[in-house]
């Protein structure tokens, strides 16, 4: 993983592939290096659809080695919905994969003429790039079918659906399972459009032939790898509920919180929420033959994800996330599990993120255009985002623009994108998270749900403004760190509580690459990233103005607790003072 | 998975036995969630003693504390300590995580 693989589409003659090395970017990966690349190379007034913008694709230092949990790839660039930089971070086999095949990342730059479209071959011979129009309007399963049918099924995936051929603003880019469907996406910010921008469909990967990435201290490395995996696999969250229910298991704990948003943010709580809750789906994806625990790429221990079968018992799609249950489930006032799960299957065919494609539905249900509770019309609203009418090109396009299109007052962005399941007024650190965050309106990016409502890494009271901002501040300096890594964020939940887990991970880099990082050195990557974010975004136009949530959080309370949200404008401005 | 009011366990006759102790009870919306379910029930409402507290409902429940890791009554965080009242709804978690 000593290379940049850069793919120049607008060059003369076609794209044009070249490899070079890290220099200025060595030892960096995943977030990390995306950020810097987009913050280092991109101008950040240029817009996001121009040929001056570039798409990163890079898996975490630790992707591509035995380290269990170490394949998830980041996809940055400058985002089209947010404006700012954006890094959108995916499971799948894609960041393993690549990563054996050497590359620290991919870069897409400039721009093809007209509409070409190519598909670009990577395996251990070199890099092939193709006219592939043929390709056209393909939504991801059709693709992955194709692409099987020409490659074998040794391959993985990185796609974009009709979206990201439109060009919506909240396109998605797939990354294949490891039984190739594409049902990981980078979904925020985005980031298919740009891909679709660059006129690059697919992206397949064949690693035959190729190994692990062999580390510098083998022994050590091994060991510090049963350290971290008992770890994982011994705390409660890791090793049983996410395996056993999956993301979803947090339905019923934040409706019972009072923090579900329900029909557009109107309530806390969502009287349909035990039916789409993490354990009826669990029990659903039992009877008929699916299953409840399944992993999104080889090397994961924790499993969170599932197999969701139809009432058939055919596949329809894997276990739909947390986020997208609510975001088509309580926010829409819908309650259909089976009509979830499609909603989930059409986002990850047509290439939307399910977030913001959810939370357009449901403002667009606010506006009158379909009752909210009716799965059918929401069904067929996300089939419009696939046959790319005008009205389907608006909602794929995210909540912001549809909110505004359709006359909304209350539509919950920040920076421009949707934010997903949990009410900054019930939960105040994520409120803080969401407003802040260089990458908009984000849950990941700073989860304080962890120690607000779940009493992971100890306990702040969320409905209160106090100790909001450092928890905030503590967590996405964490998760900056973590998303460089390849890891995947759910590991947080142990490394968290146990002490002995955090060093394993600390030992699996300095073991790998022969470094002596502390606790230390995790927090300085992390602050050096966000700082990097930060600065990009400066540059491109934001202000601390934009550190805000929409007013009527503010304003307008909520039920059960009747809070609005608290935290000082002022707090939150020295959030990232270090 | 459905939450019926499933029916009377060990745990009911725990608190079938302290009824006959004093005749006022505390109606108590007792839910439990994930694993917990497993040889218990999703939702009941139970009766108790006034001042009883949440340790003497998972006590009843044969849920230990560590089981317990997340408490709400109405929708707001609870300890074991904390004691009940009439018409509280009391929620317990396993310990959960996902994003
Ligand atoms: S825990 Fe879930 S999201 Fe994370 S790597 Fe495993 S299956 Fe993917």
């Amino acid at each position: 993983m000593d290379k940049i693989l850069r793919i120049d589409m607008g060059a003369e003659g076609g794209p044009k592939a070249k490899e070079t090395g890290l220099d200025a970017y060595s030892g960096l990966g995943g977030r990390a290096l995306t950020s810097s690349i987009v913050a280092g190379e991109v101008p950040p007034l240029c817009h996001p659809l121009g040929a001056e913008n570039k798409l990163v694709i890079s898996p975490g230092l630790l992707s591509g080695t035995g380290a269990a949990m170490s394949g998830r790839i980041s996809i940055g660039c400058k985002s089209p919905l947010t404006g700012g930089i954006k890094e959108s971070n995916s499971g799948g086999q894609a960041a393993q994969v690549l990563a054996r095949l050497g590359y620290a990342a991919i870069v897409l730059e400039g721009k093809p003429p007209g509409d070409s479209l190519y598909k670009v071959f990577i395996n251990k011979d070199g890099v092939k790039i193709e006219a592939a129009a043929s390709l056209r309007m393909l939504p991801n399963y059709d693709l992955i079918d194709k692409m099987k049918e020409q490659y074998g099924d040794k391959i993985a995936c990185i796609s974009i659906g009709p979206a990201g051929e439109m060009k919506l603003s909240a396109a998605s880019i797939a990354c294949t399972d490891p039984e190739l469907r594409p049902t990981r996406h980078a979904g925020r910010g985005g980031v298919g459009a740009v891909m679709g921008a660059k006129g690059v469909k697919v992206i397949v990967l064949d690693d035959t032939g190729l190994k692990a990435r062999p580390p510098k201290d083998l022994e050590k490395f091994r060991a510090a790898n049963k350290i971290f995996v008992a770890g994982l696999s011994s705390h409660p969250v890791t090793g049983q509920a996410l395996p056993a229910y999956g993301t979803n298991v947090l339905t019923n704990i934040v409706n019972e919180a009072g923090a579900y948003p329900a029909y557009n943010f109107k309530d806390g709580q969502f009287p349909g929420a035990s039916k789409i809750s993490g354990e009826t789906f669990a029990e659903l994806e039992t009877q008929r033959g699916g299953n409840p625990t399944h992993h999104c790429h080889r090397g994961c221990v924790i499993r969170c994800s599932g197999i969701f079968n139809d009432k058939n018992g055919k596949f329809l799609t894997k276990q739909p996330e947390y986020e997208t249950v609510w975001a088509h489930g309580a926010h829409c006032g819908i309650d259909d599990p089976d009509a979830i799960a499609m909603l989930d299957f059409l986002d990850d065919n047509y290439g939307v993120d399910t977030i913001d494609m959810g939370v357009a539905i449901g403002l667009a249900m606010q506006a009158g255009v379909a009752k909210f509770g009716d799965a059918e019309a929401a069904i067929n609203l996300v089939k419009e985002v696939g046959k790319g009418t005008p009205l389907g090109r608006i909602l794929g396009s995210g909540a912001a623009i549809t909110g505004r299109v359709f006359g909304v007052e209350n539509v919950p962005v920040v920076k421009g994108q949707a934010l997903p399941a949990y009410d900054p007024r019930a939960v105040q650190g994520i409120g803080v998270t969401y407003a802040t965050s260089p990458m908009g309106g984000d849950h990941t990016a700073g989860y304080s749900i962890a120690t607000n409502i779940l009493k992971s890494g100890g306990y702040v009271d969320p409905l209160k403004p106090e100790g909001q901002v450092e928890l905030s501040r503590n967590l996405q300096i964490a998760t900056a760190a973590i998303d460089s890594t390849g890891m995947c964020l759910f590991i947080a939940f142990a490394v968290l509580d146990q002490p002995e887990t955090f060093q394993a991970l600390i030992d699996l880099l300095n073991s790998f690459y022969g470094l002596e990082l502390n606790a230390g050195s995790v927090t300085d990557l992390g602050k050096k990233v966000l700082t990097v974010e930060r600065e990009f975004n400066k540059k491109a136009g934001f202000t601390k103005e934009h550190d805000r949530l929409p007013r009527y959080f503010y304003t307008e309370p909520v039920a059960p607790h009747n809070i609005t949200f608290m935290v000082k404008d002022e707090e939150m401005d020295k959030l990232f003072d270090w | 998975m459905s939450e019926t009011l499933a029916g009377p366990g060990v745990s009911h006759f725990f608190h079938r036995r302290q009824k006959t102790e004093d005749k006022t009870f505390m109606k108590i919306t007792v839910k439990l969630f994930a694993s917990l379910r497993k040889d218990r029930f999703a939702i009941e409402k139970r009766e108790y003693n006034p001042g009883q507290s949440v340790r003497d409902v998972l006590a009843g429940l044969d849920i230990t504390e560590g089981e317990a890791a997340i408490l709400f009554i109405n929708s707001r965080h609870a300890d074991p300590a904390t004691i009940l009242n009439e018409g509280d709804t009391l929620a317990v978690f396993p310990p959960v995580g996902g994003g």
